[in-house]
């Protein structure tokens, strides 16, 4: 029996997702360019339904208290057809943020909405904290000037969560909904069917009741995002990359060359266990780092290290499926090709191997310091 | 989503407390400065081991084991690596210990197991030759039935631990008919039998710890035979399918990488060039790379207990740790000042304790060169896997 990727969290949701990630596949070969629309996809309209939003809301606002490891499932599932879906940003990212801020009615109400998947939520976090939206705050409320970029609209989304910051430079965690904001929007299509826009704002006013964190606990919720963002990835690029090795063995045991098998070759075969190692290597970290992530170790420093090492694995077993696959894989109709594409663009989502690079050298540096510091502080006294 | 406890605290501070107490200073001091460990300092530790009842971690407790849970097993090499504490001699607690328990006459356990527990018989493995390496079945040392004894005359081949050991296990060809496989046994061979010679090998990293072993008209027991005449390939098999599961692997290049980081962390107060850049990036995928290997090893030990190990996923963790072993050591090499490594082995003994660390790890740097060739290399695993993944 040749290789068979297995779930790291197998279950219902794993399976679920599966089938309807299949269905969307099937009628939408991604051949299309993504377009910006307010109808949502037969595929997301499913998820919604099924209440995929509604896994990481606390029961208490009528979500289901689920763990990491059920959203990694349906992201791993997910990952293995390379759905475009941003399922990622909307149930794992949204609502281990809005969860983690101190009771508000309004964020339980809108908890309860995410739920019943009768709002959508789309994040817009910098990796690197920056943000280009200018808050100014005043007695009525907060008026907002500048540029929401990145913003995952592959799916259409009722709100935005995101951050500005005052001219004195205190961040504000926002969440607004589309009609509230306004603005005018710009969208991009995604080499792999993903769509993002940038949306520019003018003098937009919103209530003071839309302002959810100020100052360290809104870099704070940032960062959290940025991170359940980055490790939910993670478990996508998983299943991209069991599928990817799925596929080029298929392809490798049934294509002929030369009058032989190409699964014959022994270059072929060694190429396509380094993918599968990096499969197991991957499959391996990701899953340690769930379980962490369920028992209360939500490390940042501990996910920058896994999507580092993932946004490298992504590229090079995206890229030996492409080759492996000679030059039927630069087809953007073969399975493994539209896999590769969309393992690429995970690579590049949720901080990318330099900003990762840029964060954990940062981390380093800033321990060095301290230890600098401490071993100069007697000195100083002394003086 | 609340933190759990740990159920093994009370577990991991009892060995904790053990390795801290008990294992001597001098010995941590070698290990900590990764010298090559032979007999003297394996045997000793474990006999401290062995009177607590833990020099064979592996094993059954009927024969002087613990019985363990994998768990436990795991946590028992975690925190003897972080302690500095030697390993276990794996030929004689990790290879055929648990080939005779399975193999073995009952006879046959009694005399050996025991002084395997409590490090008083050291053991070596003869199985390469000069014309079988990867191809190990093409094997053409000969033992020939004569009255009670075999004779066995030919040639072994990067015998570790050859020269300090009281027996060697191998593979010797019984028969010349049918598949090379078939014709295979396992003897046990004492070391001071007449007819024996061991010429150390020279090796690039100037330590001595492989040999050649000469065998000319060796005389052994029919007693000393494991297994049926003829069925040393199964206990080849058995053995090796154990080799690449050791939990020991992962926790010793946890510990290498946190010796590394140190250094590294230091160099980066004077260097922000591209170079600590590297380093650095370096450093992080090989952090993120074990804990990758943790958790392949300790799935890989529970599928292999209820029976559904792949041997395609045992072959990617041989692979995959050997490889990250090297990429951990290369790590080290490339941020020792040069002068390190110019003046291997003629640095003088006495030198400082980082100068020491850093000689030891060049010389380690040279060792793990192996690590890609011994137990299978890294392209007869991918061979296995290959098959294994393919479906043919």
């Amino acid at each position: 029996m040749p290789f068979q990727a297995s779930p790291m969290f197998p279950g219902d949701l794993y399976d679920t997702t599966l089938r309807v990630a299949a269905d969307a596949v099937a009628v939408n070969a991604a051949l299309t360019e993504a377009q910006a629309t307010d109808q949502a996809s037969d595929s997301w309209q499913q998820f919604l339904e099924l209440g995929w939003q509604a896994v990481l809301v606390p029961e208490a606002s009528g979500g289901a208290g689920s763990t990491f490891a059920d959203v990694a499932s349906i992201a791993e599932a997910a990952g293995r057809y390379g759905l475009t879906t941003p399922l990622v940003a909307r149930c794992a990212v949204v609502p281990a943020v809005l969860g983690a801020i101190p009771v508000r009615d309004d964020v339980a109400q809108m908890l309860g909405l995410l739920a019943a998947g009768e709002v959508s939520i789309a994040p817009v976090f910098a990796h690197d904290g920056s943000c280009s939206l200018t808050a100014m705050v005043d007695a009525e409320g907060v008026q907002l000037q500048g540029s929401l970029r990145g913003i995952d609209l592959s799916e259409p989304a009722s709100h935005l969560l995101f951050l500005a910051r005052s001219a004195a430079g205190e961040a504000l965690l926002l969440l607004a909904s589309r009609d509230q904001l306004g603005g005018s929007l710009q969208s991009w299509a995604g080499h792999d069917g993903r769509l993002t826009a940038d949306l520019a704002l003018k003098a937009t006013r919103l209530p003071a009741s839309a302002v959810l964190q100020r100052g360290r606990a809104a870099v704070a919720a940032a960062e959290r995002a940025n991170t359940v963002g980055a490790l939910v990835c993670c478990a996508q690029i998983v299943g991209a990359i069991g599928a990817m090795v799925e596929q080029t063995i298929e392809y490798l045991n049934t294509r002929q060359q030369f009058g032989v098998q190409l699964a014959t070759f022994q270059a072929l075969r060694h190429r396509t266990v380094d993918m599968y190692v990096a499969y197991e290597s991957v499959r391996g970290m990701v899953r340690e780092r769930v379980v962490a992530f369920d028992q209360g170790d939500s490390d940042a420093h501990a996910v920058a290290l896994l999507k580092h090492y993932l946004s490298i694995a992504a590229r090079q077993v995206g890229e030996s499926a492409i080759q492996l696959h000679g030059g039927i894989g630069m087809s953007r109709e073969l399975p493994a090709a539209r896999l590769a594409m969309h393992a690429i663009g995970c690579s590049l989502q949720w901080g990318d191997r330099y900003e990762q690079l840029d964060s954990l050298a940062a981390d380093m540096a800033a321990e060095i310091a301290a230890d600098i510091a401490a071993e100069a502080a007697p000195t100083v006294a002394r003086a | 989503m609340t933190a759990t406890t740990d159920p093994y605290a009370d577990f991991r501070q009892t060995l904790r407390d053990f390795a801290q107490q008990h294992c001597p200073p001098a010995l941590k001091a070698k290990v900590r400065a990764n010298e090559k460990l032979g007999r003297a300092e394996m045997s000793e530790w474990a006999k401290i081991l062995q009177r607590k009842g833990w020099s064979a971690p592996n094993w059954p407790i009927e024969w002087g084991g613990t019985g363990w849970d994998m768990q436990q097993r795991y946590l028992f090499e975690e925190v003897m690596a972080q302690e500095d504490c030697p390993p276990l001699y794996h030929h004689g607690i990790g290879h055929i210990g648990p080939v005779i328990m399975h193999f073995g006459t009952p006879a046959q356990k009694e005399r050996y197991l025991p002084r395997i527990v409590d490090g008083s018989e050291w053991w070596c493995q003869g199985y390469s030759e000069p014309g079988a390496g990867s191809d190990l079945a093409s094997l053409r040392t000969a033992a020939v039935r004569d009255g009670d004894d075999y004779v066995i005359n030919g040639q072994k081949i990067w015998t570790s631990h050859a020269q300090e050991a009281d027996m060697m296990y191998t593979l010797v060809r019984t028969s010349k008919e049918g598949k090379k496989q078939a014709g295979i046994s396992l003897l046990l061979v004492p070391m001071d039998s007449p007819g024996i010679e061991v010429r150390p090998i020279p090796t690039i990293d100037h330590w001595h710890h492989v040999n050649e072993v000469f065998l000319r008209d060796v005389r052994v027991p029919v007693a000393n035979l494991i297994g049926e005449e003829g069925g040393g390939w199964a206990c080849a098999k058995f053995l090796l399918d154990r080799e690449r599961l050791s939990p020991a692997t992962v926790p010793r290049l946890v510990r290498l990488l946190e010796q590394i980081e140190q250094p590294l962390r230091e160099r980066g107060r004077t260097q922000q060039g591209a170079s600590q850049h590297m380093l650095l990036e370096r450093l992080f995928l090989a952090q993120a790379a074990v804990a990758g290997a943790k958790e392949m090893l300790i799935s890989a030990i529970d599928e292999e207990m209820q029976g559904t190990l792949a041997s395609s996923k045992s072959s990617a963790l041989k692979l995959f740790c050997s490889d990250l072993a090297q990429q951990i050591i290369g790590i080290a090499f490339d941020m020792s000042p040069d002068y390190a490594a110019r003046l291997i082995p003629s640095l003088p003994e006495d030198s400082p304790a980082d100068v020491e660390l850093k000689r030891e790890l060049i010389h380690t740097y040279l060792f793990y060169r192996s690590r890609t060739l011994a137990g299978g290399t890294s392209e007869v695993q991918k061979n296995v896997i290959a098959r294994d993944i393919f479906g043919a």
